[in-house]
């Protein structure tokens, strides 16, 4: 705590360039009273908190390590916005499902029932199939596809030599990653 | 734009990531209103990236958890730390008067000797050692083993140990026994040509003294006597070892004894049978000449805080007779202390048994002897009736 209070937030932002994981769990310590205050006085609960400060942490490492982020005010005014945004939405939801009727329009974008449970089984899908790739591969894939990272920062963290070799592993790994989910699909259905 | 050098290129990507350039991105529009494929292969690639978005959420929340709770202080607004140290002492504060108190006024203060050495009378003989046909340390035999002998504080201090400095911060030892047995005259009269004729000399009047006391005492008188030798304070004692361990070097194999310091190793002996596991290997010196000195090493054998340390020593002991035999039949065991803080022991050894790897060494407690078991088989039997032993092979 007295250390993520002395450095600057600055210093935070560059950390989480240089693929600094700790930062994770200080931004979490150091923003989840306020989070929590926040979404108790808006009925929400400590789970509600804590999940919306991971969502929210999240969208901050995904925007710095992109280049999206600019710090124009304090990063604590930032995070709380995100919050709010995703809390107000998450009320939305559970207010369509409170209704008693399952939402079958995706005209603004929030999937319907069935869709979210097909999506949660191509994911667990992709999951297994990320899994089984080897340990730099699924490094790779989700500092790119995940947390868009450029191909420059992939090659400085995982000691590439160029952009170029970056790009031609990201292909292979790629498409190995299809072959493992075209193969974890196949033993799926012939189990089923 | 065909299908082929959008898939080489990965436009679908591209185009999904919003990395295409605006005219590109028409360009590539255009071409998925007239091909179903790229469609198809559009889909998939936007299905995967989801996925492996969603998995990567998924893994980063678990390790934002993850982060925090190392990070998390245990409980706010309370350091348990401090609480617990504030409760310790409280604790200590209470109990420990308590304890101190009931220690004092119920254990007596001679009932740690729970290793106390039986008499020598009540030692039952072993056949092994006075075979006559085990000459292999013929020069170590006394010539006839009279009475244990007690040593008697007013011969020490009418000997002082003149290289003993006075030692007055030290703590008077624990409840001890020695027993010493005296030298025999021929041996002494062979050794006066030796460096050590003095000491030698005021050994044997010593002992002739003591033998002559204790020859005439009665059993009440000789359990007086170990009671005070048992209490002598610190410097007495190291007197009576300094006085042990000429003698010692006296009678010893060529290679010569090491000078033992005195000093404390632990608080209460285990009780008989209790075995000994090796601890560390303190020592160990070994030349790449197997049978020429220096050879030594010194093993540490530990059991609830008692130890028993052991020296090891090369030895001119006679190579086997057997080749599977790599081990002396017996060899010779000087116990150079032996009390309630700790043993000692110099054993006199070949260079076949630096060999053995002491962390598969135990040594126990049997009675009157003391077993040396390896990998739990009894490999030697060490009686303890004497200062000069020897450790008689078993298998």
């Amino acid at each position: 705590m007295l250390k993520i209070g002395l450095l600057s937030e600055q210093q935070l932002l560059n950390r989480i360039k240089s693929n600094d994981r700790s930062v994770l769990g200080e931004l979490f310590v150091k923003y989840e009273k306020m989070v929590l205050s926040y979404v108790k006085a808006n009925g929400g609960d400590a789970n509600d908190a804590d999940d919306l400060l991971q969502e929210a942490i999240i969208v901050l490492w995904q925007n710095v390590c992109s280049g999206r982020f600019e710090l124009k005010a304090k990063l604590s005014t930032y995070v709380l916005g995100v919050v709010k945004n995703k809390w107000m939405a998450e009320r939305r939801r559970r207010s369509k499902f409170s209704d008693g009727e399952l939402p079958e329009d995706t005209s603004d974008g929030t999937p319907s029932f069935l869709d979210s449970v097909i999506d949660s089984e191509k994911v667990a899908l992709v999951q297994q199939a990320l899994d089984e790739l080897n340990p730099p591969c699924r490094e790779l894939l989700l500092l790119f596809y995940f947390e868009e990272r450029t191909l420059k920062d992939i090659a400085r963290i995982m000691g590439f030599a160029n952009t170029d070799v970056v790009k031609s592993k990201k292909y292979q790994c790629k498409k190995s990653l299809q072959t493992a989910v075209r193969k974890v699909l196949a033993e799926t259905e012939r189990r089923s | 734009m065909d299908c082929q050098a959008i898939l080489d290129n990965e436009l679908h990507e591209q185009y999904l990531l919003n990395q295409l350039p605006a005219n590109r991105k028409a360009e590539f529009k255009a071409h998925l209103q007239t091909c179903p494929a790229c469609k198809k292969e559009l889909v998939a690639q936007q299905r995967l990236i989801g996925a492996i978005r969603q998995v990567g959420r998924q893994k980063m929340k678990a390790e934002i958890r993850q982060q925090a709770a190392r990070q998390q202080p245990a409980s706010p607004g309370m350091n348990w730390m401090i609480m617990s140290r504030v409760a310790a002492a409280l604790v200590m504060l209470i109990l420990a008067p308590t304890l101190i108190y009931v220690y004092n006024t119920t254990v007596p203060k001679h009932e740690s000797v729970s290793m106390k050495r039986p008499e020598l009378s009540e030692i039952p003989a072993d056949p092994k050692l006075d075979s006559p046909a085990d000459t292999e340390f013929e020069e170590l035999r006394l010539p006839e083993p009279p009475p244990v002998l007690l040593e008697e504080e007013p011969a020490a201090a009418a000997h002082p140990a003149p290289a003993s400095p006075p030692r007055q911060m030290q703590p008077p030892l624990e409840p001890r026994l020695e027993v010493v047995v005296p030298l025999a005259k021929k041996q002494l009269a062979r050794e006066k040509t030796e460096p050590e004729t003095e000491v030698l000399d005021r050994i044997e009047s010593e002992d002739e003294t003591n033998a002559a006391t204790v020859q005439g005492a009665s059993e009440k008188e000789v359990l007086s006597k170990v009671l005070r030798v048992s209490q002598a304070p610190y410097s007495e004692t190291k007197t009576t070892l300094e006085r042990a361990g000429a003698r010692s070097r006296a009678l010893a194999p060529p290679p010569p004894v090491v000078e033992m310091t005195l000093e404390t190793r632990g608080r209460q002996p285990g009780p008989p049978g209790h075995e000994f596991v090796f601890d560390h290997q303190k020592t160990l010196e070994a030349t790449s000449e197997r049978d020429s000195p220096p050879m030594r090493a010194q093993w540490q054998f530990k059991h609830n805080g008692t130890v028993i340390v052991v020296n090891l020593h090369h030895a001119s002991v006679p190579p086997p007779a057997k080749a599977e035999a790599h081990l002396p039949s017996s060899f010779p065991v000087e116990i150079v202390r032996q009390d309630s803080l700790g043993w000692e022991m110099n054993w006199s050894i070949n260079a076949a048994f630096l060999k053995l790897d002491p962390a598969e060494m135990r040594l126990k407690l049997a009675g009157p002897s003391l077993n040396v078991i390896l990998q739990s088989e009894l490999l030697y039997t060490i009686g303890l009736g004497s200062r000069l032993t020897k450790a008689v092979r078993v298998r």
